[in-house]
């Protein structure tokens, strides 16, 4: 898998709203955790909040797959 | 007595542990994927509305989670090492505590006897700290095992 993390990484933050980069997936949520570089590479991993702040999925996410969109 | 603040400090730090562990333990399940999307929903999958994200680090918090490995996670912690089953009631003390303080209710829970040990002291707290460090050693250990068991290459 590819790995392009610090063009992604550094510009990803906790309040962004964000989509998935690769076209199998189709969703928007909003960053609400940064976990750091946790990744086995070192990749950064945020977390990730699609939906209700009470009713929605989180998960984690690699940031090399994710994209900031407009709020 | 040691501060409060100090023993909530440790589970908060044993929660961030196991958090980092369970997500590490995913991203490298993950990564053993056979192309890219396969690999981000599985590693959605593995992280999707974990328990102790929402809840303290409690060893059934930590079982749940660590139960989407396939991994019965404490029976293998209770083999790596001998003694973990006490520790692990050393968490469940610390949690019981973190969770009295926090809820400002430990005259009501010490009434229930719902506090072992009933008092504690600055080496009680050592105590706990040094029983969640070997519990930490041993679950860095099962989840790098896990992945092996799984067909990956040992994460770490």
């Amino acid at each position: 898998m590819a790995h392009n993390r610090a063009s992604h990484a550094d510009s990803l933050k906790v309040g962004d709203h964000v989509t998935s980069r690769l076209p199998a997936f189709n969703w928007k949520g909003v960053i609400v955790e940064d976990l750091g570089p946790l990744g086995i590479d070192g990749s950064e991993i945020f977390v990730v909040r699609v939906g209700d702040e009470d009713d929605g999925q989180r998960f984690n996410a690699r940031a090399e797959h994710l994209e900031r969109i407009a709020a | 007595m040691n501060s409060p603040g100090k023993r909530d400090a440790t589970a908060a730090r044993f929660q961030g542990f196991a958090r980092a562990l369970h997500a590490q333990t995913a991203d490298a399940i993950a990564l053993g994927a056979h192309d890219a999307n396969y690999a981000v929903l599985l590693y959605r999958s593995l992280t999707n509305n974990t328990v102790l994200e929402r809840h303290n680090a409690q060893p059934n918090s930590i079982a749940d989670d660590f139960g989407r490995f396939g991994l019965d996670i404490w029976a293998e912690v209770d083999r790596e090492r001998s003694g973990n089953d006490e520790r692990r009631k050393k968490l469940w003390a610390l949690i019981a505590w973190r969770n009295a303080i926090a809820h400002d209710d430990i005259d009501a829970k010490l009434e229930r006897r719902a506090l072992e040990p009933s008092t504690i002291s600055l080496a009680t707290c050592r105590g706990w700290r040094s029983a969640l460090n070997i519990l930490a050693t041993s679950l860095d250990k099962v989840a790098a095992d896990r992945c092996r068991a799984l067909g990956l290459p040992r994460p770490w």
